[in-house]
């Protein structure tokens, strides 16, 4: 291992190499920041500019935009509520509020800071260990990624207050119905078209988030223009953090980290399901101290950050070491490598030890450097929340419509982002939150296809609950999930029962 | 009008409204064409939208049923409604517009009247920063070779 860092050293520290990581990120982080252009447009623009370098160079700059397109997508969830990809949605759930509140200079440090710590984290770990946790994530079966699919689901209670789980379940099961519209890819079957071309790819992830999200945000800030107003903070640019923040934050990135990692290594699970169990976890540990979670909470930004960050470095795991991309961007990643004419497997590290290593020091050097680029950045970016806001709302508007607009080139999409945004904005003044939605429609395809799977796997039979001990495992952790909240809200209502006995 | 007030929640009121939505979902799922080999499946494109629309209906039900608190009702009456309206109908022209007058004239358009509707005052400021807007949009990604139609209406073959 240790001649293979050297060897990765020595390949990624040369002036050539680290200019091109500086640029991968710089690159990354600007495209990133649109949505739309989410981590696996920004390596697609890229790769045509890295087909006259050698491939450890090529996957070095690919991996300084993987990144930078992360930590840009960070950005605008922060800033302006506006999630680009679906890795980063979680981010917005604590990092916007702590914004709107005057502190969006502390929100991108503490994102900064995670990120950075739950990337190096994975990139050892990475470094450790990969070729074992190859073979784990190998054991990993559709009946356990089903499983794993509900206990995202279960955490719907953690974007919920008290006594509004049933709310944040009826949206839940909304995000789940909006997700079956288009074409059932398995059965080859329309579903909910209506017989609408425009239809038949479903509603795209990035329309509904933006809808929900952005563009409801937006309609809300001129609806109520006194809370539209953002905190006008002397100290919006302020970096800084306190001892005690500090130490809240600390047990946290470690835990999402490691969280991260390993949901990360496994194949098509990647940094979205990674960042909502990490911002879930934290919200049944940390609890509401000492600001409520969705409110502002520094918990609740770093845990998805440090998450979806080693999220994206676990899975290089079954890239590099069995040729298996586990995420879209990974796919991607692995069109390059075979365009450089290496063939990603369990003999890359013997073929090409260079490329080998040189990706994973590059990710690890891709971090720091991150980190020295975007630090002086933030208060350049978090005065962007100073302009005045008959500037800011219809700018975010444009925005959120030219992210649809882009990926699609149908105007068909920009009619039904408005339409949905009415809906939202409707659900929102009636006070039902929208995150159960979205996370409904990010893991309800998943749940599909791996229940199917899961099915035809054990001829039709459920027993495939707790035929394997891994199966079972995880399914005693979904009962455990969701029996928790449930005895809270109990026991909740008892005390409030007691209490208003003893009033009487 | 208090009784009213106690029984007329937002809870409740969302709640019916998806209990209709998701009784015309379960209607239209029926409608999912399946081949005759599909129906006997214990698996098919119905299996999951019948399990959505059946557990949606429930939970809806649960809502109108289980006791909520009063909702300040009176508080949406005090929304500033025209604004909003007048950006939601200039989104839908950006919708319907931007295919025909293209990108820049359309992000100008939407943005410079935008600006306006939220209380911009200097009319020629809203369009100059409209138009310098639509344009670094443009540059910037025509210089990642992203292609943006600059309109049929113009260039019409």
């Amino acid at each position: 291992m240790i001649d293979g860092l050297l060897i990765g050293l020595s390949t990624v520290l040369t002036l050539n190499n680290l200019a091109l990581v500086l640029l991968g990120c710089l690159v990354g982080t600007i495209i990133g920041m649109l949505p739309g252009l989410g981590p696996i447009s920004a390596i697609a623009l890229m790769i045509p500019i890295t087909y006259g370098f050698d491939p450890a160079s090529g996957m070095i700059l690919l991996a300084g935009v993987y990144y930078g397109a992360i930590f840009g997508g960070s950005t605008s969830s922060i800033l302006i509520n506006a999630p680009g990809v679906a890795g980063t949605v979680a981010t917005s759930f604590d990092g916007y509020p702590l914004a709107r509140q005057g502190q969006a200079g502390k929100a991108l440090a503490v994102a900064a800071y995670a990120s950075f710590a739950g990337g190096t984290f994975a990139a050892i770990i990475l470094l450790i260990a990969a070729p074992y946790l190859a073979q784990l994530s190998l054991a990993f079966q559709s009946a356990d990624y089903f499983i794993m699919m509900l206990l995202g689901l279960s955490l719907v209670a953690a974007f919920s207050n008290q006594g509004e789980y049933l709310k944040a379940i009826l949206m839940t099961f909304a995000g789940l119905m909006i997700g079956t519209v288009g074409t059932d890819l398995s059965a080859g079957v329309q579903r909910f078209t209506f017989g609408r071309m425009d239809l038949i790819d479903g509603v795209s992830f990035l329309t509904l988030a933006m809808a929900t999200f952005a563009l409801a945000e937006a309609f809300l800030m001129v609806l109520k223009p006194s809370e539209g107003q953002q905190e006008r903070s002397p100290k919006y640019r302020d970096l800084s953090l306190s001892r005690s923040e500090v130490k809240q934050i600390v047990p946290t990135i470690g835990r999402s980290s490691t969280l991260g990692f390993l949901v990360g290594t496994l194949p098509g699970a990647g940094a979205t399901i990674a960042s909502f169990l990490a911002y879930g976890m934290e919200r049944n540990l940390v609890g509401n101290k000492p600001v409520p979670f969705g409110k502002g909470n520094l918990a609740g930004l770093a845990a998805p950050e440090a998450a979806n960050n080693a999220a994206c470095t676990g899975s290089f795991v079954p890239l590099l070491t069995l040729g298996i991309p586990g995420s879209g961007t990974t796919a991607v990643l692995l069109g390059a490598l075979i365009a450089y004419g290496v063939q990603p497997g369990p003999r890359l590290f013997l073929d090409s030890p260079d490329v080998f290593w040189a990706v994973i020091v590059s990710m690890y050097v891709g971090n720091v450097f991150l980190l020295i680029l975007n630090l002086p950045l933030i208060p350049q970016l978090a005065k962007l929340l100073t302009v005045p806001r008959h500037y800011l709302i219809p700018s975010i508007m444009f925005f959120s419509v030219m992210g649809v607009y882009l990926v699609s080139f149908n105007s068909f999409d920009i009619v039904m982002m408005i339409v949905i945004a009415g809906f939202a904005v409707g659900l929102r003044l009636l006070a039902f939150p929208m995150a159960p939605l979205l996370l409904g429609f990010i893991l309800g395809g998943m749940l599909e296809d791996n229940l199917r799977r899961a099915l035809a796997l054990s001829d039709g039979s459920w027993s495939f609950l707790w035929q394997r001990e891994l199966t079972s495992v995880l399914f005693a952790l979904l009962c455990i999930s969701l029996a928790v909240p449930l005895m809270r809200g109990f026991f909740g209502w008892m005390q409030q029962r007691k209490a208003v006995a003893a009033e009487k | 009008m208090s009784k009213l007030r106690q029984i007329v929640t937002n809870q409740r009121l969302v709640g019916f409204l998806f209990l209709l939505l998701s009784g015309l979902y379960v209607h239209f799922t029926e409608q999912i064409y399946l081949d005759f080999w599909s129906e006997a499946e214990v698996f098919n494109a119905r299996t999951m939208p019948y399990l959505f629309g059946y557990g949606a209906m429930i939970c809806a039900s649960l809502l109108i049923v289980v006791p909520s608190r009063p909702f300040d009702w009176t508080a949406l009456l005090q929304l500033k409604y025209l604004p909003a309206l007048c950006l939601a109908v200039l989104l839908l022209f950006y919708a319907l517009a931007i295919d025909y007058l293209g990108f820049v004239v359309t992000s100008t358009t939407f943005l410079g009247l935008g600006f306006i509707a939220l209380g911009q005052r200097q009319k020629l400021k809203a369009f100059g920063v409209a138009l310098t807007l639509s344009l670094v949009f443009y540059f910037g990604l025509s210089a990642l070779d992203i292609y943006l139609s600059p309109g049929e209406w113009w260039f019409d073959d």
